[in-house]
């Protein structure tokens, strides 16, 4: 598949923070797309840029916090960072849909669901307020809600946390968008009503054929929802590749540790985590930024060259100069 | 009474926001209720006074001076045989209406650019923050006597002069509730739906900050009864024959020997005036700070 034919497609995209003084790259060379109806995880621990390359797609970075510096980020082959503000508003809600992580805090508490609901649903499809009313309450019903047309008039104290969830999924996907970004959809949720919202977000990126994009720390969702993914350390794609590949054949020796660091029901092993912590942002380390803590780096060749993502076979690639001579071990079958 | 006109002072505690269902819990201050109900029956008497089938506020019948209240005078009379009563209605129309403009100069000013600083941040809020810090340090009352040196005895400026001294409190409580607002994640949530910048700050800021500013304007509201009854008493306020509560009160104080009643009366009005709005304040307050919005 081409790079046109994605329905989201980010190249080499480059983050700095600003601030006081100069601005400190934070996400480099992050690249990948996502195909109509494709779900694609965005893997990686905290402050990784997962999160903050989820924000730069639809330009809310703030810009006295952190801006774009370098790269290209297109709707099925339109540039967005390019749009000016007003079209950029447009897009965000109804081309792209965005589901945040605490559903505590992304709802107004001062207003009930249904008046946040009709407010996106009036803004971009130009209903009155009656068929506003009747489409939110459509709306509620598709997500999973019991009783919408009582919950619409509850304020959001009223909701459980994964009803809250629920409501933001729904406004959302309101405008029937082309693209759903979920930036760690689930983290705030408990486990039970994490796999509801998860089954929901699949169900809906299928019928309603959204490229969706989830950014998680949790591999399990990866493994339950996506179909691709794409692993990130230290403001890098390190490895991208199909879920059932990444899980059972890595490329990458991080993406082996994060795997090996993983709890297994029954395994009488200790967890094994990875030794150091991730480098800081403005003091990234010359060549491989995993070298440090990783097994496999050599001193001739990890730490001297910056190591590019290279494309392997079976449509994945992964940012490592050893791969090709690695012997790497993912779950078992 | 001039010491006691520094400015509203309302401590500026960003109250969680009130739902629709506050009127709910609202009714069950009792003693609220009622002071919007005696407020209201003032504040409707004040404005129809014009078109009720009363006499000439400024008619005078020098045979009838300084009656006490009787049928044909419930108030009695003052000093020119002009009934108390209606007088005391034209008054207090005028005392509210010049409450109001103080107000309303004072949330013009104050609350957009609260709003707006507030939500942005930045230089523009340290410039803006720091004018008002020093519009504060003017006492509302000093400033009006120096408009009135200016521009001559006239309610209107003087009120306008009040009004720009309260304004640095109602820029303070909206800009504190925008700031609060403005970091809350259902911000950012709304700017990825599309949202507009302006948008956002009038539906999440201005709905969340209501409340307070309920509060701060009926503060603000009873200071103004106050300073204009100021004002008016030291003669700079409303000018003869119109009178209003502070006039009358300064007029009415040469005869309180004579008639006692006549300064009683609007003392009353302004006590009254006050209390209820107070009242009404404070209930807002209470069911703001619940913050059971359902």
């Amino acid at each position: 598949m081409t790079v046109a034919d994605m329905a989201l497609s980010v190249q080499d995209l480059e983050i700095a923070l600003v601030g006081t003084g100069r601005p400190v790259p934070v996400v480099t060379g992050v690249s990948l797309a996502v195909a109509r109806g494709e779900i694609v995880g965005l893997v990686g621990e905290s402050g990784s840029g997962k999160s903050l390359t989820s924000l730069a797609v639809t330009r809310l970075l703030d810009p006295r916090v952190a801006r774009v510096t370098a790269g290209s980020v297109t709707l099925y082959g339109r540039e967005l960072l390019d749009l000016s503000e007003p079209a950029m508003r447009t897009v965000r809600g109804k081309e792209i849909g965005m589901i945040f992580q605490n559903p505590m805090t992304s709802l107004d508490p001062a207003f009930t669901a249904g008046y946040q609901l009709t407010s996106v649903l009036r803004r971009h499809s130009g209903l009155g307020r009656r068929a506003a009313r009747v489409r939110a309450v459509e709306l509620l019903g598709l997500v999973g809600i019991a009783d919408p047309r009582r919950r619409v008039d509850q304020y959001p104290h009223q909701l459980s946390g994964g009803m809250r969830q629920r409501v933001m999924i729904a406004m959302a996907i309101a405008c029937e968008p082309k693209v759903l970004i979920a930036d760690e959809p689930t983290t705030a949720l408990d486990a039970t009503t994490q796999a509801q919202i998860l089954d929901l977000v699949k169900t809906l990126a299928g019928t309603m054929r959204m490229a969706t994009i989830i950014t998680t720390h949790d591999l399990g969702v990866v493994a339950e929802v996506c179909d691709r993914v794409a692993v990130m350390y230290a403001g890098q794609v390190v490895e991208r590749a199909g879920t059932e590949q990444l899980f059972y054949r890595p490329r990458h020796p991080y993406t082996e540790r994060l795997l090996r660091s993983l709890p297994r029901v029954g395994a009488a092993r200790q967890l094994a985590g990875i030794p150091g912590q991730p480098p800081r942002a403005g003091h990234f380390p010359v060549g491989c930024r995993f070298a440090t803590r990783c097994g496999y780096a050599t001193e001739s060749e990890c730490t001297t060259a910056v190591p590019v993502l290279r494309q392997l076979a079976d449509d994945r690639s992964a940012r490592c100069v050893r791969t090709g001579e690695l012997e790497l071990i993912g779950v078992d079958a | 009474m001039i010491d006691n006109v520094v400015g509203p002072s309302v401590g500026i505690a960003v109250p969680t926001p009130v739902g629709f269902g506050g009127w709910r819990a609202f009714r069950r201050h009792r003693l609220a209720v009622i002071a919007l109900a005696v407020f209201g029956v003032i504040v409707l008497a004040a404005v129809l006074a014009p078109v009720l089938p009363l006499p000439d506020p400024n008619a005078q019948v020098l045979t009838d001076r300084l009656l006490p209240p009787s049928a044909g005078h419930p108030f009695g009379t003052d000093e020119l045989g002009r009934d108390q009563l209606v007088r005391l209605l034209f008054a207090t129309r005028i005392s509210l209406w010049a409450a109001l403009q103080a107000t309303v100069v004072g949330v013009v000013l104050g609350v957009p650019l609260g709003l707006l600083t507030g939500t942005v941040g930045g230089r523009l809020d340290g410039i803006v923050s720091r004018a008002f810090d020093a519009v504060q340090s003017i006492p509302a009352l000093i400033l009006a006597i120096a408009v009135v040196a200016v521009l001559g005895r006239q309610l209107t400026p003087a009120m306008v002069a009040v009004g720009i001294a309260f304004a640095p409190t109602f820029y303070r409580v909206s800009r504190a509730a925008a700031s609060t607002v403005a970091g809350e994640t259902y911000i950012e949530a709304s700017r990825s739906m599309g949202q507009k910048t302006i948008r956002i700050v009038v539906d999440h800021v201005l709905g969340s900050v209501v409340a307070a500013l309920v509060v701060v304007i009926s503060t603000t509201f009873a200071f103004g009864i106050l300073a204009e009854a100021a004002l008016s008493y030291l003669g700079l306020g409303a000018q003869p024959p119109s009178a209003s509560l502070g006039s009358m009160l300064t007029s009415a104080a040469n005869l309180l020997n004579a008639s006692p009643q006549l300064t009683v009366e609007p003392g009353l009005v302004i006590v009254l005036v006050v209390l209820c709005v107070s009242q009404v304040s404070d209930a807002v307050q209470a069911v703001a700070s619940a913050g059971d919005g359902g």
